[in-house]
């Protein structure tokens, strides 16, 4: 029922999009102002989206190219006939292995040249050649020279200038999202510049395109300070057939504090406004003329809790591929301990005391705009029950004194690696990267409400380079928090984070060694889902959602409820929950404010 | 001098080898590797994450690691198709025959470019941080000492106590807020302004296209980032100076001038300024290149293109050749400001003899 109205609502939503545009006004191409964004993602490595894997460098390649398959603003699913994709429709055959994507004919470069397969087809054979740093090679089965990639892509091929067939090696309805990986470019002027030479990508990362597809075009970038881009108004899919703003501006920000003050300056047009700033967009009388948008993040905050023992981490594999039994953590390995922690932390007193209530209680993997989110699961804060789980798993309070920690009498560890570990105290580490104030107050929250119910937490935050980065892939931490953001197209697939071959130490994304067999076995099956019907696949999403909310590998706390604020005055804004900007080709922004 | 330049050069080279192992050492041994964080995305497989770093050279022992970014690799085989084998000679250089390597965040970007991007908006704000941290610290400090225990210096004194010890990050954010938010709105009901920033809050340069203009058209991007760096200069060397001023107040030859009926300002300024400014000569290149090494919180603060952040950044993301070109670059600003110091000591001070 929840999904029919999901799908409803979107459904409304992309109906009244056109009505939207419709409804603008704009004085016309290139007068709407100049738009001033600003960034604290540094630097981009390149313009050059074949090699590009930065947020920095796809932010602004973002606006010069096309996608093969464009992603909805409003659904975060791929859609045909998007503004700026090249897709008009797609279709699977029976066996699911083959793609075809019929493409669009009436969008071309803005030097006039149509876009076609062979643009997406010069983009394929430069990734696959294994030549160029692409972080994307990892989506065919093999590299050209027939190395294995680990991918699903076997070919890709273009009968004509309008189609585009894939084969991949089983049907696979994840796979269909690498397809979108690879980024056409314009094959008459890739060809020009490099020829076969595909390295020579490599070399030259911040040369600038000279004919692109956007609402704009012209870099000009200055190290450390901004990138300017001018409107292209050769743009075919502008929301009222021209582009409104003349230049966009995007500066260099490296606080987000000072970020929000310069944009309350009338600095910059836009600001994604901070969670400990939000309740001041809300309240302040001075604030409330900015226009803002709230909606629901896409991503997630989360503790980690290993399964594993710290002290000696396997990877799930050996050489043979065999499962390699892992030895418990001493704590953590016993589902009764992690339970015990979802009840005694108050996630609803973390939200609103923590982050101003700026967040979405969540309980499994998925988010509340997800069409397979289980809104049912929840943790109910019950220390009573948390401390009733804590004496079942044998961990006892010996001196009948809350305050003091609970030790070992029998517990998992003790019963089955270490007879000795008996009389044990309930020690955990907790950790969270250091450098965020929120961070580290949930950090000392959890640190007190587990040490309520009999555990000795401790809390500590830490360098994210040196410190936390190296014990959560070297899995040798306890429990870690982590923010998490799951990208576009929205999808609950979770291969990348709990099979055993990616439970490799130093390495893989499976940090707390969890496995369970019959989550992989529905995961599999809702990857070869015939046609990839998403209500067959949601179904097999909510199973493997229960087992996620009772194995609890991970502890999900909050989905963040974010806000976006532009300057008042600012025309033709028309936020979605999935992109805040999609309809800038339309705005009309007023003048920042420059001393 | 000449052979006193020589013999200093020569000097520099072991301490500049010598600075760079220490630092490389020290920041191979800190916790923590490149590939992890320039890989850290799920969709990158295990053997990518591996082939990345044979790509980047990480996986070698340290000395192999120093020596081709010392010496390059051209004398040594390896690893060009990352097989585990090598199968090839080495293409790098390595810094002694001028190569810096490739940035291993901005891959193909060589470090020196990255800087060099960069050196000049550092360079700038710290001249015009040095010009006013200078001149007003030296002017308090004299006026401090000529009015010896009245109002204005211990004013200055409380000052130069204050001033040395605001962090600069607090007092930067203030400044924004103040300058961008407060008095703006402050002055506007009195007809003077708008109510929008009286000085600009951030950047160096207008954003607008066509490059930078001249400094004289965007002076006032200087001001807020110049004054915040600056407090801390006029703190320390107004103090310094007082206490000279009042050593060379009590000096012979101040008495004789006094003796001789020569004007107050003849006396403070001709004899006694003159003096007392000497022994700073010394600290004059060090504080230069002091400035430069700690302009990353003012660059992080005002949205400074400098170099401050992009080694900042080059430490977080553990771009190696990032950190060590600044390193190389740092050290020999400093070894050429400790120079210069004392060769303009020797000018000034014709006692001195080398």
């Amino acid at each position: 029922m929840k999904r029919k109205l999901a799908l409803f609502l979107a459904v409304c939503l992309c109906i009244c999009a056109p009505l939207s545009a419709q409804d603008m006004e704009a004085p016309g191409a290139g007068l709407g102002g100049i738009v001033i964004d600003s960034s604290t993602a540094g630097d981009p490595a390149t313009f050059n989206p074949l090699i590009g894997g930065d947020t920095a460098s796809s932010a602004v390649y973002s606006w010069l190219y096309p996608s093969i398959i464009g992603v909805s603003p409003y659904t975060g699913l791929e859609e045909p006939n998007l503004a700026g994709a090249m897709a008009s429709g797609w279709e699977y055959d029976e066996s699911g292995t083959v793609l075809t994507v019929h493409l669009r004919d009436d969008i071309s470069w803005n030097d006039g040249t149509p876009v076609t397969s062979a643009d997406y087809m010069w983009a394929v054979e430069a990734t696959r050649s294994g030549q160029i740093d692409s972080p994307r090679a990892g989506i065919f089965e093999t590299m050209a020279d027939g190395t294995p990639a680990g991918g699903k892509i076997v070919s890709i091929e273009a009968p004509d200038d309008y189609t585009v067939v894939v084969t991949f090696s089983e049907a696979d309805c994840i796979s269909f999202s690498d397809v979108n990986d690879v980024t056409p470019v314009p094959a008459h002027i890739f060809t020009e510049l490099y020829g076969d030479d595909y390295a020579a990508m490599n070399d030259n990362p911040r040369d600038i395109p000279t004919v692109s597809f956007g609402a704009f075009k012209d870099v000009e970038f200055a190290a450390g300070e901004r990138i300017s881009l001018l409107a292209d108004q050769a743009y075919p899919d502008a929301l009222l057939g021209f582009v409104s703003p003349s230049e966009l501006v995007t500066l260099q920000v490296a606080d987000e504090n000072v970020a929000t003050e310069r944009f309350i300056g009338g600095e910059f047009s836009i600001l994604a406004v901070p969670a400990t700033r939000q309740e001041e967009f809300r309240t302040d009388e001075k604030l409330l003329e900015f226009p803002r948008y709230e909606f629901t993040g896409n991503g997630f905050t989360f503790f980690s809790m290993n399964h594993a023992n710290p002290d000696n981490p396997q990877p799930g594999f050996d050489e043979d591929g065999n499962l390699i039994p892992q030895e418990p953590h001493p704590v953590l390995g016993d589902v009764l301990v992690r339970q015990a922690i979802s009840h005694a932390v108050d996630i609803d007193a973390l939200i609103e005391g923590i982050r101003d209530g700026n967040g979405v209680k969540v309980a499994t993997h998925t988010i509340p705009t997800s069409w397979v989110y289980n809104a049912d699961l929840q943790y109910e804060y019950n220390p009573e029950l948390a401390m009733e789980k804590l004496a079942q798993a044998g961990w006892i309070d010996h001196d009948d004194n809350p305050d003091t920690a609970r030790i070992c009498q029998d517990c998992l560890f003790a019963r089955e690696v270490d007879e000795s570990y008996n009389g044990s105290e309930l020690t955990l580490d907790l950790h969270v990267p250091a450098g965020s104030e929120v961070g580290e107050q949930m950090g000392l929250f959890f640190q007190a409400e587990m040490n309520k119910v009999g555990f000795a937490a401790v809390f500590e935050a830490i360098d994210w380079g040196s410190a936390f980065l190296p014990e959560l892939t070297g899995q040798t931490f306890d429990m870690n928090m982590l923010g998490w953001s799951l990208g576009l197209p929205v999808d609950p697939d979770i291969s990348p984070f709990y099979y055993p071959e990616v439970d490799v130490p130093g390495s893989g994304f499976n940090f707390v060694s969890y496995y369970n067999a019959e989550l992989i076995e529905l995961n599999n099956q809702a990857r070869v889902v015939p046609g990839c019907d998403t209500e067959a696949r949601a179904e097999l999403y909510g199973r493997v959602q229960e087992i996620l909310f009772n194995d609890m590998p991970y502890f999900f706390m909050y989905v963040s409820e974010s806000m976006t604020a532009v300057l008042p005055g600012t025309e033709n804004w028309n936020p979605t929950p999935y992109s805040r900007t999609y309809s800038m080709d339309a705005w009309v922004s007023p003048a920042v404010a420059m001393p | 001098m000449q052979k006193y330049i020589i013999r200093r050069v020569i000097q520099a080279i072991p301490t500049l080898l010598g600075i760079t192992l220490i630092v490389y050492f020290i920041m191979l041994l800190a916790p923590g590797d490149p590939v992890s964080l320039l890989a850290f995305d799920p969709k990158i497989r295990p053997d990518e994450r591996e082939r990345l770093a044979s790509q980047l050279g990480v996986n070698d022992p340290f000395f192999v690691q120093y020596l081709r970014w010392l010496i390059g690799d051209d004398w040594m085989m390896v690893d060009t198709n990352y097989d585990g084998e090598a199968d090839a000679w080495g293409d790098n250089y390595g810094i002694l025959r001028g190569d810096f390597g490739s940035s291993f965040k901005f891959r193909g970007s060589n470090p020196l470019t990255l800087i060099g991007e960069r050196l000049g908006a550092t360079i700038e704000l710290n001249i015009a941080v040095l010009l006013v941290g200078l001149s007003s610290g030296i002017t308090i400090g004299v006026l401090a000492a000529v009015y010896r225990g009245r109002f204005f210096d211990k004013f200055t004194r409380i000052f130069a106590v204050v001033g040395d010890s605001v962090p600069a990050f607090w007092l930067g954010l203030l400044a924004i807020v103040f300058f961008g938010l407060i008095l703006p709105r402050m002055l506007e009901p009195y007809g003077i302004g708008t109510g929008r920033p009286i000085l600009p809050m951030g950047g160096r340069c207008p954003p607008v296209r066509g490059g930078c203009p001249p400094i004289f058209e965007r002076i006032h991007y200087l001001i807020l980032p110049t004054l915040v760096s600056a407090l801390g200069v006029v703190a320390v060397w107004s103090r310094l100076m007082r206490a000279s001023m009042l050593e060379t107040i009590n000096s012979d030859y101040m008495r004789t001038a006094r003796a001789k009926g020569l004007s107050d300002r003849n006396i403070w300024v001709k004899h006694g300024l003159r003096n007392a400014i000497l022994p700073f000569t010394v600290f004059l290149g060090p504080t230069f290149v002091g400035l430069i090494g700690g302009s990353v919180i003012i660059e992080r603060i005002f949205t400074w293109p400098g170099v401050g952040l992009l080694l900042l950044d080059g430490l977080v993301s553990r771009d190696y050749p990032i950190v060590m070109a600044s390193v190389v670059i740092g050290s020999v600003l400093t070894v050429i400001g400790y120079l210069i110091s004392d060769i303009l000591y020797a000018l000034f001070d014709p006692r001195i003899r080398f």
